[in-house]
C-alpha cells in the first residue's frame, strides 16, 4: 500500500504551456525493470513496478503534507487537551470525594468523642454510685479493724498438726501404695 | 481579503500565481498607501498590545489576586484540645461535639413551615411558636438553638427538615460532681469558653500547653464552594494539644465533695473547701469548694461561683497556725515539748490583753498542752521565747511570705509586711493565726512540713503534660525544720487527737496514729472581729507513714450556739468523714502496735 500522497499526483499544467520533461522517477526501481525499460523502444506500463510499500522507507517530513501535519498537531494538541481535562475531572472527582470522606471522618470523630465520654460518665463515682443505690449498696458505716495477733513461731516446739481431713478410703489406698511402691511421694505426685 | 488585496495594489501575475506583486507596486503612491495601512495597523495593534500590558503587567498583581481570592480559600485546621485526666487514667474533661441548629426561612417553603416548626421543636425542645415567628421573618439566618448535645442533632438530621441545618461546635464536658447539679472538681479545672479558651483553674493555668496550634490549609474551592484538592495546596499542620495527667483521684475527690456540701449544709454554712494533699510529693489528690457549679453550664452561672476559695481567697488561719509557731521555735531551740510555762489565761502585748479561748487560768501546762488544748497565751509565750526575729524568719520558711506557685490560675496572696511595720501586738496575734492572712494552699503546704519529716514540697495539681513530668512537680523540697523537730511536732500533734481537741477526728483503727489541730478564727468586718468565723482542721494519718495531709475550712457556720461553730465541731468530723472514705479507697490499714 502507497503512503505517500505525493504519488500519483501531478501539477497542474498550464494550458498552452510545454509538456514538460518527463521528471527523473524519484522512486528506487527494482534493478531488473530498469534494465527492462533500456532495451525497448515502446514502454509497457506493466513493466514499471512498483516496489512492495513496506520496502518504501521515506522520512517523516515527506510523509505526510503541509495540512497532514497540521492536523496531526491540532489532533495532539486536542488529544492532550481531553486528557488533561479528563485529568482535571477526575481530580475534582476525587477532591469531593475526599471531603465527602473527611466529613464523614468528622462525623466518626465526633461519635467517638460522643462515646467518650459517655464511657467516662458511666465510669464516674456518681454514676457509679447512683447505680449501686438502685441496688440497695451502701457502703459499709462504721468500719472495724481486726487487729492482727502475732503470735511469734518457737522453733523448738512444732506448730500442731491440723486434723487430717482426708477420706479413710484414701489414706489406707495411700498407706497401700506406700508399701507397694515404698515411697510417699506416690500419691502426692498424683494430686 | 480580496478587497484589501486590490486596494493594496496586490495584482494577480501574468504567470497566474497569488500574491506576486506587479509592477505597479513600485509606484510611490502605492507605497504611500501601504506604509499608512502599516502605521495604521501597528497603532490599532500597539493600542491592543498597551492595554494587555496595562492588565497584564501593570495590574497583574491586583487581578491575580482578585482570582485567587475567588477560586482559593485558607481553612483553618483547629488543634484539639488536649484532654484532663486523674491520677488513674479516668478523663476528667472530654472534648465533645455539639451542634449549633440554624434555619434558612427564604429557603423553608410557605406549606412546610408548620411541619418545619414541629421538627425542629421536637428536637430541640424549643416553643413552636417561637419557631413559626422566625420562620414568618424575612431574615435570612438565624440560630434556633446553640450547643445542642449528639442526640438531639440526630433526631433533626433523621427529619430531613428544608431550610435547617446544623454546625458542629467543640464544646468541653466534665464529668457529674459530687453534689446535684455541679461538675467533677469544677473550681480545680475551670471550664473552656465558646472561643476555646481556658476559664480559671487548670483549663485557665495549662491553657497554651492543651489548646495546642491551629494549622492551616489554603486550598481552591469551586463556585458552589467546595474544596477542590489538586495538589498545589500549602498545608501547616496543627499542634495537638497535650493531654494533662492530674494528681486527683477521682473517686476521692468525689467523696471529698459529698462530705462537704454536706458538712456545709448541716452546719448552715455560707460556704466550705478541702484540700488533701500527699505529703511527701505535694500532689493535690482532691480540691473541693462547695457550692460549686456546674461546668457544662457555666454560661448560666453567676461569675462569683468561678471564683476558688481556696487559692483566690484569703482566710486568717487560726490556731493551726500554732504548729507553725511551735515547730519554728521548737526548730530554734527556743522551747521543747515538755517545757512548762505559766498560763493565767491571758497576757498582755504591747498593751493589748489578749486572752485563750475559754480566759480560764490554766496553771503550769506543757507546750504539748499548749498545742493540745490550743492555747493562744502558750503559743505567745513561744514566740516571746524564740524572738520576734526568728518567729518572723519562720514565716517566711514555712511559705507565708510568698505565693504558693501552685499551677492553678488565679492565686491570691498577701506577703508579709515588713518586720518593722508589725505592731508586738499584731506579731503575738500572728502567734495563733489571726491577723495574718494565707490561703488554703500556702496553709497546707506550711502544715504538710511536720509529715514531710522537715521538708516543704512544691504543692501542685499537674503530674505530666504530654507524657512527661510538668516542671512544677519536679521542684525540688527544701528544708524547713530539722527532721528531729518535725519528729516532736509530730508526737505534739499527735497528742492534739489523742488528747486534746482532735478527738472528732479520731478514726477507728488509727487512733494512736494520726495528727491533727483545729482552728477557729474570727472574720474581720470593717476593722473589727465578729462573731462569724472559718472553721478549720488541718490534720494527716497514719502520723507513722502519712499517706495524706487534708485541711478543712468552712466558712461563717451558723450553729445554735457560737461555741458549736468552732473548728473541732464543725470541720473536724468532716475530716474524718472524708479521711474514712480515703482509708477505704486506698485500703490503708493500721500499723499493728500503734
Amino acid at each position: 500500500m502507497v503512503t505517500n500522497p505525493n504519488i500519483g499526483l501531478r501539477p497542474a499544467r498550464p494550458r498552452g504551456a510545454a509538456r514538460p520533461e518527463p521528471a527523473e522517477p524519484r522512486l528506487r526501481l527494482p534493478a531488473r525493470a530498469v534494465l527492462r525499460g533500456q532495451g525497448i523502444r515502446h514502454r509497457r506500463r506493466a513493466q514499471l513496478r512498483l516496489a512492495p510499500a513496506r520496502s518504501i522507507r521515506l522520512p517523516f517530513r515527506q510523509r505526510f503534507s503541509d495540512f497532514g501535519r497540521m492536523y496531526l498537531l491540532i489532533a495532539a494538541v486536542l488529544g492532550g487537551v481531553l486528557l488533561y481535562l479528563g485529568q482535571a475531572a477526575g481530580a475534582t472527582q476525587a477532591s469531593y470525594e475526599i471531603g465527602r470522606l473527611q466529613a464523614q471522618q468528622g462525623e466518626l470523630v465526633a461519635e467517638q468523642d460522643h462515646l467518650r465520654y459517655e464511657e467516662a460518665s458511666i465510669k464516674s463515682p456518681a454514676r457509679i454510685e447512683a447505680e449501686a443505690a438502685q441496688t440497695n449498696l451502701v457502703r459499709p458505716q462504721p468500719y472495724k479493724y481486726v487487729q492482727f495477733q502475732d503470735a511469734g513461731v518457737v522453733l523448738d516446739s512444732p506448730p500442731p498438726r491440723p486434723p487430717d481431713l482426708t477420706p479413710r478410703w484414701e489414706r489406707a489406698l495411700a498407706s497401700v501404695g506406700r508399701r507397694v511402691l515404698g515411697s510417699q511421694d506416690a500419691l502426692a505426685a498424683g494430686r | 481579503m480580496a478587497l484589501s488585496a486590490k486596494a493594496a495594489g496586490f495584482r494577480r501575475g501574468r504567470s497566474g500565481e497569488r500574491g506576486r506583486i506587479s509592477a505597479g507596486s513600485r509606484d510611490p503612491s502605492f507605497r504611500l498607501r501601504a506604509l499608512w495601512l502599516l502605521a495604521a495597523a501597528l497603532l490599532l495593534a500597539s493600542l491592543i498590545w498597551g492595554r494587555l500590558v496595562y492588565w497584564q503587567v501593570a495590574q497583574h498583581s491586583k487581578l491575580a489576586g482578585d482570582a485567587l481570592s475567588q477560586y482559593s480559600k485558607v481553612i483553618e485546621l483547629p488543634a484539639t484540645r488536649g484532654m484532663v485526666y486523674d491520677r488513674n487514667g479516668q478523663p476528667l474533661a472530654i472534648n465533645e461535639v455539639v451542634y449549633s441548629v440554624f434555619i434558612s426561612p427564604d429557603q423553608v417553603p410557605r406549606a412546610k413551615r408548620d411541619a418545619v416548626a414541629q421538627g425542629v421543636s421536637s428536637a430541640t425542645g424549643k416553643p413552636v411558636e417561637e419557631i413559626q415567628a422566625l420562620l414568618a421573618s424575612k431574615s435570612k439566618f438565624a440560630y434556633i438553638a446553640r450547643r445542642q448535645p449528639k442526640a438531639a442533632a440526630d433526631r433533626l438530621k433523621a427529619l430531613h427538615l428544608p431550610g435547617v441545618g446544623l454546625e458542629p461546635e467543640s464544646q468541653r464536658s466534665y464529668l457529674p460532681g459530687g453534689s446535684p447539679n455541679t461538675t467533677l472538681a469544677a473550681n480545680l479545672l475551670g471550664f473552656v469558653n465558646h472561643q476555646g479558651i481556658g476559664q480559671y483553674g487548670v483549663e485557665a493555668f495549662y491553657q497554651q500547653e492543651l489548646a495546642g496550634r491551629s494549622g492551616s490549609m489554603s486550598t481552591f474551592q469551586d463556585l458552589a464552594g467546595r474544596e477542590i484538592i489538586v495538589g498545589g495546596e500549602s498545608r501547616r499542620e496543627p499542634v495537638q494539644g497535650a493531654d494533662l495527667q492530674l494528681t486527683i483521684d477521682a473517686n476521692i475527690q468525689h467523696a471529698v465533695e459529698q462530705a462537704l456540701a454536706e458538712g456545709v449544709i448541716k452546719n448552715k454554712a455560707e460556704s466550705g473547701s478541702i484540700i488533701v494533699m500527699d505529703p511527701h510529693t505535694g500532689g493535690i489528690i482532691a480540691w473541693a469548694d462547695y457550692p460549686t457549679y456546674n461546668a457544662n453550664d457555666f454560661a448560666r452561672t453567676s461569675v462569683d461561683k468561678f471564683i476558688d476559695p481556696i487559692v483566690s481567697h484569703l482566710y486568717e488561719p487560726g490556731s493551726t497556725m500554732k504548729v507553725v509557731t511551735l515547730a519554728g521555735a521548737l526548730d530554734n531551740h527556743a522551747i521543747t515539748p515538755g517545757m512548762t510555762i505559766i498560763d493565767p489565761g491571758y497576757i498582755t502585748v504591747g498593751g493589748v490583753t489578749l486572752h485563750d479561748w475559754d480566759r480560764a487560768n490554766k496553771g503550769m501546762i506543757s507546750f504539748t498542752k499548749v498545742l493540745e488544748s490550743s492555747l493562744n497565751v502558750g503559743a505567745i509565750r513561744a514566740l516571746q521565747m524564740e524572738g520576734k526575729d526568728a518567729f518572723y524568719r519562720n514565716l517566711g520558711k514555712f511559705g507565708f511570705a510568698t505565693p504558693s506557685r501552685i499551677d492553678v490560675a488565679a492565686e491570691s496572696a498577701s506577703p508579709l509586711r515588713s518586720q518593722a511595720d508589725y505592731r508586738d501586738s499584731e506579731m503575738a496575734t500572728m502567734a495563733y493565726g489571726q491577723g495574718i492572712n494565707s490561703n488554703m494552699v500556702q496553709m497546707i503546704s506550711a502544715i504538710n512540713v511536720v509529715p514531710n519529716g522537715g521538708r516543704s514540697v512544691q504543692p501542685h495539681v499537674v503530674e505530666r503534660v504530654g507524657g512527661r513530668p510538668s516542671l512544677i512537680s519536679q521542684t525540688p523540697s527544701q528544708v524547713v525544720v530539722a527532721p528531729d523537730t518535725a519528729a516532736q511536732m509530730n508526737e505534739m500533734m499527735k497528742a492534739v487527737v489523742q488528747r486534746g481537741s482532735g478527738h472528732e477526728a479520731r478514726i477507728e483503727g488509727f487512733q494512736n496514729d494520726e495528727g491533727g489541730k483545729t482552728g477557729t478564727s474570727q472574720m474581720p468586718i470593717d476593722g473589727k472581729y465578729g462573731l462569724d468565723v472559718w472553721s478549720s482542721y488541718v490534720g494527716y494519718m497514719p502520723a507513722s507513714d502519712p499517706r495524706f495531709t487534708m485541711l478543712v475550712v468552712i466558712r461563717k457556720p451558723h450553729n445554735e450556739s457560737w461555741i458549736l461553730n468552732d473548728g473541732y465541731i464543725v470541720a473536724a468530723p468532716i475530716w474524718k468523714k472524708v479521711a474514712q472514705s480515703i482509708v477505704l479507697q486506698w485500703h490503708i490499714a493500721p500499723t499493728p502496735g500503734r
